[in-house]
């Protein structure tokens, strides 16, 4: 496929076409065929005009493309851009790293047909079923079992791997008897423990904590009312409270890096600061929590301190909502 | 020794959310500076690097570790290709931009276009360059002195011509 050939016949869809490009998984074949045909080849430059002279797209115009995409380009200075690979390879590569909401967007909107290989290095790094659940003793176990075919993917040695044997026993068959202690171990604390624990996502963790399509106001209420979920957890013992706390941060941080479309750039930008604090004071009760010694009569002071904190995150939240 | 292991099993777990948040962007990144295989590769290698550093993340911001992350790894990766692009200083925009170049001159889809396009006419060449540089069909059409309603039909052979002689190559 020659994605340079698939411009449109409309002036008005060059944009959506050079945006493609722009986050191509081809892109540096399509820029180095671009650049074959504007006379620039590799490292040698055999058109002048084009490879260094990059002072027509100015710093300002950069950091608007990367911030709002090409559409606010006229044509002259689209056409200074095709006319420039080395402008497209740094916009290219600060687009990514900046993750404007805009380009996420069409990034996740132009990208499919990954989710087999993502899977197969997820199961390689992180063990099969969802990466961020994953423990690295229970991963070690499921290396044990290696029954995972991964044709495409490199197997990535962790330091794990390269450990002697002891004993006379394999590092297989050591790494069986782990994960079959591990087992028992996990089937204990899950029967003691049984009722007590929800797996359910909840608060801003949940899928309905951030609604699509709705008003800001609403958006805001909505991540309002998935706080005080808190309220509904039980957090009466350390355990059950660190993980409430470890839950509650996770939903903060879903919160920092989420792209807010109902929000304006005021209240988004507004928004996250306040989370990137919460989360600060969240993960320091959680740190209090997790402390060795921590009795019933602190676990009651630190809940208190976490309902505290959380009735003010709802009503900041609540207050911004209501000047809306 | 505990401590150790449930500080690992946290981080995991941190790199693991990190996968779920950046890792399809991360590959859509990787394979477009290095291509369909070595992009996959450079991707797998990262999210190694990723995991065996995490320590030293300093708790700012994640995407840009990442991106540096795979950034180096890509050129560690090209480096590996070309050794004498050790003695660029790749964090120069046009250095970036000359190694990302010089990993696709040789690629085979690059070799293919460029022998359809020196196939065509030097008329058709130009056709093609220029709608392609980004000017209009009016402006095409004073420079190369044909009229006005023909140039979208004539550069829609041209593309026809470059996609079929492509095809045929691979």
């Amino acid at each position: 496929m020659v994605q340079l050939l698939d411009i449109p016949d409309d002036d008005g869809e060059i944009t959506d076409w050079l945006e493609d490009l722009l986050v191509s998984r081809n892109f540096g074949e399509t820029i180095s065929q671009l650049a074959f045909l504007s006379g620039l080849d590799g490292l040698q430059k055999t058109d002048g005009d084009n490879l260094a002279d990059t002072a027509p797209v100015t710093e300002a115009l950069k950091q608007t493309i990367v911030a709002h995409g090409i559409s606010p380009l006229n044509t002259d200075q689209r056409s200074v851009l095709l006319n420039n690979p080395v402008v497209l390879i740094e916009l290219n590569q600060r687009i990514f790293e900046t993750g404007s909401d805009y380009w996420m967007q069409r990034i996740a909107s132009a990208d499919a047909g990954e989710d087999q290989f993502l899977k197969q290095v997820a199961a390689v790094n992180f063990g099969d079923g969802d990466p961020s659940q994953r423990s690295s003793v229970a991963t070690e176990a499921a290396e044990a079992t290696d029954t995972t075919d991964l044709t495409n993917v490199t197997r990535l040695e962790s330091d794990s791997a390269t450990r002697p044997t002891l004993g006379g026993l394999t590092r297989r068959q050591l790494l069986t008897v782990a994960a079959s202690i591990l087992a028992v171990l996990c089937g204990a604390y899950l029967f003691q423990n049984a009722g007590s624990q929800n797996d359910q996502p909840w608060g801003w963790q949940s899928a309905s904590a951030l609604p699509a399509g709705v008003s800001s106001d609403r958006y805001l209420q909505s991540i309002v009312d998935s706080a005080e979920q808190w309220f509904d957890r039980d957090s009466g013992s350390s355990r059950q409270l660190a993980a409430n706390l470890q839950s509650l941060s996770a939903g903060c941080q879903r919160l920092i890096d989420a792209p807010h479309q109902p929000l304006s750039a005021d209240q988004r930008t507004w928004l996250i600061e306040k989370c990137r604090l919460w989360k600060d004071d969240i993960d320091r009760l959680l740190i209090n929590v997790q402390a060795p010694g921590v009795d019933a009569d602190k676990t009651t002071l630190l809940k208190n301190a976490a309902d505290d904190l959380v009735s003010r995150i709802a009503l900041a939240i609540k207050n911004r909502a209501e000047e809306i | 020794m505990v401590t150790d292991r449930v500080r690992q099993s946290d981080a995991r777990q941190l790199v693991g959310r990190w996968y779920e948040q950046f890792g399809r962007e991360l590959l859509v990144f990787c394979k477009g500076q290095m291509g369909h295989d070595d992009g996959q590769e450079a991707f797998q290698t990262m999210w190694q690097k990723v995991l065996n550093n995490i320590e030293k993340f300093d708790g700012g911001n994640a995407r840009a570790w990442l991106y540096r992350i795979a950034r180096n790894t890509i050129y560690d990766a090209r480096k590996k290709k070309k050794p004498e692009l050790n003695n660029l200083a790749t964090e120069s925009k046009v250095d970036r931009s000359a190694a990302l170049l010089d990993h696709f001159l040789e690629s085979e889809m690059k070799q293919q276009f460029q022998e359809c396009v020196e196939r065509l006419t030097p008329l058709k060449q130009r056709l093609l360059k220029m709608r392609i540089l980004g000017e209009s069909y009016k402006s095409i059409s004073k420079k190369l002195d044909i009229p006005t309603g023909t140039v979208g039909s004539r550069f829609n052979r041209v593309k026809d011509e470059v996609k079929n002689c492509v095809a045929e190559k691979s």
